[in-house]
């Protein structure tokens, strides 16, 4: 069977036809199904890493059920699959997990939204405090800095329990260009910067970059590297239209001036 | 050197390799695997060394028999007769028996037995049996076994490739690449039922059917020697026995699926193996039986070595890979296969040494006669490395289905001073723990997995009544946190959490309800990791508290560990009646933490002991007691 | 400026491997072998030689057990805690090298001669508790036999 060949599935008792190895995350999406994620980005390949979106799966085979479980993000569907996203045991596991990462990051909020949703409990186990606070290890920063961006600045050092995101030897990276791709991607706000005179820092990865700024307004709007970057990865663009924050932009676009 | 192309090249290596191992002078081969020279088999080498210019015997060397316990062992045989293998030698013994060797004679003192099986069968000569020697099949040990994977091992010399062919090994290799396609061989190995030996026991034909059928340019296979499981040992014993059956089947397996680059990757803690192996490589190479079109056919295949960077996890298949690749070892989901895309995203072959060792046998002989030993499930043998409370521990290949009772009282001679059988430990870290009770269960990979264990690669602990199933269980489980790679959530804070909790249970800080969440933690992380590291790392904790949940409760509710295990559980103190006051207690302590003096009885101080048991276990009167 | 001693034997190390990623680990092995450690200078170099960035070369390095980011000691003990090993109380030894070297698990002696640390098992579970220095496998262990190994070591 080739990957355009259309299967026909069931979620949560929703009979649909999609593509021949879509993941079922994407076929309950396209099916209107909530199923939560943390560790899974259109950015980046899906890596399975969080488990908090398993779900129940199923197949028919020599006249008997055969089910298990399996995170919905990589598992890609196939015919006659039948999937339930929110059976009690579904539940139940999941909220499970949920504990097991607030033993990690008890402060994410986006983890205490889920905890509330799934009733999980704080306190059933023992913290752990080995990597930085609010960071669940799902990989997500450590993947854009690594293939999208291509800056190699941060990458997971250690492994098991110890596993942690780190520039090398744990120091600061002299490689960051600020770019933020890592702390817009992160599902629990375990990283931060802050924006101190005309230089961006990041304390995850001692990072500490120059702003760059406006040649019309004056104003910092991005670290001077990204900017750097950009121009060559869009040699398209007119040189100068990179250079201006995007409120001196959208207003040389309205001008009919376009790049 | 020599190229071997056409048949009359390898019988040219067959009779010098018969002149070798049926030599006609006397021949001394010292059994100089990893655990023979830590025995002290090295020394008894150099000794021999020395001796060797008066020209009275040869000197060779070979890998391990099996019987581990009573290393070193020296095999020794004199012109027209059968080799005699000496038990538990000395350098000192060596020297002794060496005046009557030169002599032609062998002696009984230390003699083991003699090699008398059909195995290891002259084929040109009817040999003499040396008398008063016990014969092979007379020693229990080896009375039930039936080696394959075995066969050269402790016979043949690793090192030597000619011996190797004397024991028709490449012949398997000239006939498949001379005249037989690749679908046939792909035909034999499944007819023959043969299972992955490395823990998962996946059907070995199956998976090469796929990676055959599966599109790609370039294919690979690859040799899993990254034996992680502790108490396992079956794979470091091939490659140090016998590397060139991996060699042959590899390629037999490269032909059969279209490859022409396989990858070895082997543990670096077998330094030995390593060694072994790469010199085998060597002299394959050097002899054209890797490289570029072997035996002058269109093939061509050549063997690379990956030393493992020490983790448990890259046994794993997809970590394995990535562990090539030049990654960290982490695996990824195998919803697309590696047969279809594995190494470099190619489709490749993972099977375990001991897999591979048995390719060339089984083509050999045929599927048909390989699929009658064994069971129905789960045909041919297996290797196992018995050991922990067991009289003979060591390495057995015996046919599946003999039951696990036969092996431990049968083959492995029963539990030492007596002691009653308690439990069973197979499977590593993905396995669990069989009780005495269920001892009479056949070994196949089905019926294992029936009790809550499984085969895994083959390690067999034996525990007697003295060990504590609750801290068996929390030293897999801290195997575990150590070794997984920490990517999925179950696995990573699953594994730590059970480990936590089993801590605070074997102090003596048990809580109501600590069993209830262990079972639900495991069942998560059982369910819901991503491979199969995670998957089964519950088993050894899961399976213990099926058959030994009184142990545990023992532990929480009355704070006793009943095995007398547990330090922080136990006391140790001194009976004055019984005691001697003989003073070695006193001396052997390393916490000074007992006193006494002449014809005073001695006192265990308990601020100052660390329950270390030294006490206990030098005390000569009983008079040193654990509660 | 004159290379150092420790620079020339990370040339003709590095010299000795293709330039590919796939040798990283490989490289690193033999680094770690021959220097006794990973230096944040040498998992630079290998990681340019080998055409792989840093952050890959530190994962690896701080991934696998066998690389170490510190010295380890000239002579380094493997105590084996297989499960064979830890039945028959592998984990005393570690208490005892510990008092009899001084140290404690991961950290070199003051002279740097030894450094010792944990492995899980090393096949010869008939030898249990056993242990490995520098390749060299010792087996049924006891404290006496162990002062007597360790003394062994230093008199060389």
């Amino acid at each position: 069977m080739e990957n355009n060949d259309l299967v026909t599935i069931t979620i949560d008792d929703k009979t649909l036809q999609v593509k021949n190895r879509t993941t079922v995350l994407e076929a309950a999406r396209s099916a209107g199904i909530t199923i939560p994620t943390l560790c899974h980005h259109e950015a980046v390949a899906a890596s399975g890493a969080c488990r908090i979106c398993i779900v129940e799966m199923s197949v028919e085979k020599r006249g008997r059920t055969v089910s298990w479980m399996d995170a919905s993000c990589v598992y890609p569907v196939h015919e006659g699959l039948v999937i339930k996203t929110d059976t009690p045991k579904v539940r139940k596991q999941r909220k499970l997990i949920l504990e097991l990462l607030l033993s990690r990051a008890p402060r994410s909020e986006r983890l205490l939204e889920l905890a509330a949703e799934y009733g999980a409990e704080t306190g059933r186990f023992e913290s752990v405090n080995q990597g930085r606070e609010n960071c669940i290890l799902c990989g997500l920063c450590e993947k854009v800095c690594k293939y999208s961006i291509q800056a190699n600045v941060i990458s997971m050092a250690f492994r098991g329990v110890k596993k942690k995101v780190t520039a090398p030897f744990q120091t600061g990276s002299s490689l960051c260009i600020g770019c933020l791709a890592c702390y817009n991607v992160c599902p629990t706000g375990a990283i931060k910067y802050v924006i101190e005179g005309n230089r961006l820092k990041m304390p995850a990865w001692d990072a500490d970059v120059k702003m760059q700024k406006c040649t019309e307004c004056g104003a910092l709007y991005a670290p001077s590297e990204y900017i750097k970057e950009l121009k060559k990865k869009a040699p398209g663009l007119k040189k100068d239209v990179l250079s201006k924050c995007p409120a001196c932009r959208r207003k040389i676009f309205k001008a009919g001036t376009p790049a | 050197m020599d190229k071997i192309i056409k048949k009359k090249d390898l019988d040219a290596f067959k009779e010098k390799g018969n002149r070798l191992l049926f030599a006609d002078s006397v021949k001394i081969a010292v059994q100089a695997g990893t655990c023979g020279i830590a025995s002290g088999a090295q020394e008894i080498f150099d000794f021999l060394s020395g001796q060797v210019s008066s020209g009275k015997f040869v000197l060779s060397r070979t890998g391990c028999i099996g019987l581990c316990k009573r290393e070193p062992m020296v095999n020794v045989s004199v012109p027209g007769s059968v080799t005699v293998v000496y038990a538990d030698m000395t350098k000192k013994l060596t020297e002794e028996l060496l005046k009557s060797w030169i002599k032609g004679e062998t002696p009984v003192k230390n003699s083991l037995m003699t090699l008398d099986d059909a195995l290891y069968a002259n084929p040109l000569k009817d040999l003499k049996l040396p008398s008063g020697h016990a014969k092979y099949r007379d020693i229990p040990f080896y009375k039930k076994q039936e080696k394959i994977a075995l066969r050269n091992s402790g016979f043949i010399n690793p090192h030597n490739l000619s011996e190797y062919i004397a024991r028709g090994g490449f012949y398997t290799l000239f006939d498949v690449l001379n005249g037989q396609d690749s679908d046939k061989i792909i035909d034999e190995i499944e007819t023959s039922g043969l299972r992955g030996r490395g823990g998962g026991g996946f059907p070995t034909g199956r998976k090469w059917r796929s990676c055959r059928n599966a599109k790609g340019d370039k294919k690979y296979v690859i040799c899993n020697a990254d034996e992680g499981d502790p108490g396992a040992y079956m794979d470091r014993t091939v490659l140090e026995g016998d590397p060139f059956s991996v060699i042959e089947g590899l390629a037999i397996g490269g032909y059969a699926i279209g490859a022409n680059e396989g990858y070895v990757y082997v543990r670096a803690e077998y330094p030995l193996a390593v060694e072994t192996l790469k010199q085998a490589i060597e002299t394959a190479r050097n002899h054209g039986l890797l490289g570029k079109n072997i035996f002058g056919t269109d093939f061509s295949f050549d063997i690379r070595i990956n030393r493992g960077g020490g983790a448990f996890v890259c046994g794993e298949s997809t970590a394995l890979m990535a562990s090539i690749e030049g990654n960290v070892g982490e695996p990824r989901t195998k919803h697309i296969h590696t047969v279809e895309s594995g190494l470099w995203e190619k489709p490749t072959t993972l099977n375990n040494v001991e897999t591979w060792a048995n390719v060339p046998a089984v083509v050999n002989m045929g599927g048909s006669e390989f699929r009658k030993i064994g069971t129905k499930g789960s045909a041919g043998t297996k290797v196992f490395s018995v050991v922990g409370d067991i009289v003979n521990s060591g390495l057995v290949e015996v046919p599946m289905g003999m039951t696990l009772k036969e092996l431990v009282f049968g083959v492995g001679g029963g539990i030492p001073g007596n002691r009653k059988l308690k439990a069973v430990q197979s499977g590593g870290p993905s396995g669990g723990c069989i009780p005495a009770d269920k001892a009479d269960i056949p070994i196949d990979f089905d019926e294992l997995v029936k009790v809550g264990s499984m085969m895994g690669s083959g390690g067999l602990i034996i525990m007697d009544e003295d060990t504590c199933m609750v801290d068996v269980a929390r030293y897999f489980l801290s195997f575990l946190v150590d070794e997984s790679c920490g990517k999925c959530t179950p696995c990573r804070e699953g594994t730590y959490q059970l480990k936590q909790i089993l801590d605070r249970i074997t102090r003596g800080e048990g809580k109501p309800g600590d069993l209830e969440l262990i079972e639900e933690i495991a069942q998560v992380t059982k369910d819901c990791s991503l491979c199969a590291l995670g998957k089964s790392a519950p088993n050894p904790i899961l399976s213990t508290l099926t058959y030994f949940r009184d142990e545990y409760k023992a532990h929480i509710e009355k704070k006793k560990c009943p095995a007398g295990v547990c330090k922080a559980l136990i006391t140790y103190t001194i009976i004055p009646e019984a005691c001697t006051a003989c003073g070695k207690c006193l001396k052997s302590c390393p916490a000074s933490a007992i006193e006494g003096g002449k014809k005073v009885a001695h006192r265990i101080i308990p601020e100052k002991c660390t329950k270390c048991g030294i006490c206990f276990d030098v005390c000569a009167f009983d008079a040193v007691k654990k509660v | 400026m004159t290379k150092t001693g420790t620079d020339k034997k990370l040339d003709t190390i590095l010299k000795k491997y293709e330039p590919r990623p796939d040798s990283l680990i490989a490289v690193l092995q033999e680094v770690q072998e021959k220097l006794h450690y990973l230096s944040e200078d040498a998992l630079k170099r290998v990681a340019e030689r080998v055409k792989v960035p840093l952050v890959q070369a530190y994962s690896v390095a701080t991934f696998y057990n066998a690389f170490s980011l510190k010295p380890k000691g000239k002579y380094i003990i493997q105590v084996c805690l297989g499960t064979a090993c830890h039945l028959q109380n592998g984990n005393q030894l570690i208490e005892e090298l510990g008092s009899l070297l001084d140290t404690e698990m991961g950290v070199p002696t003051k002279d740097g001669l030894f450094s010792f640390e944990a492995v899980r098992c090393l096949g010869c579970c008939s030898l249990a508790p056993a242990m490995m220095i520098n390749g060299k496998t010792y087996g049924n262990l006891t404290a006496d036999k162990l002062k007597k190994i360790i003394k062994e070591y230093k008199a060389k």
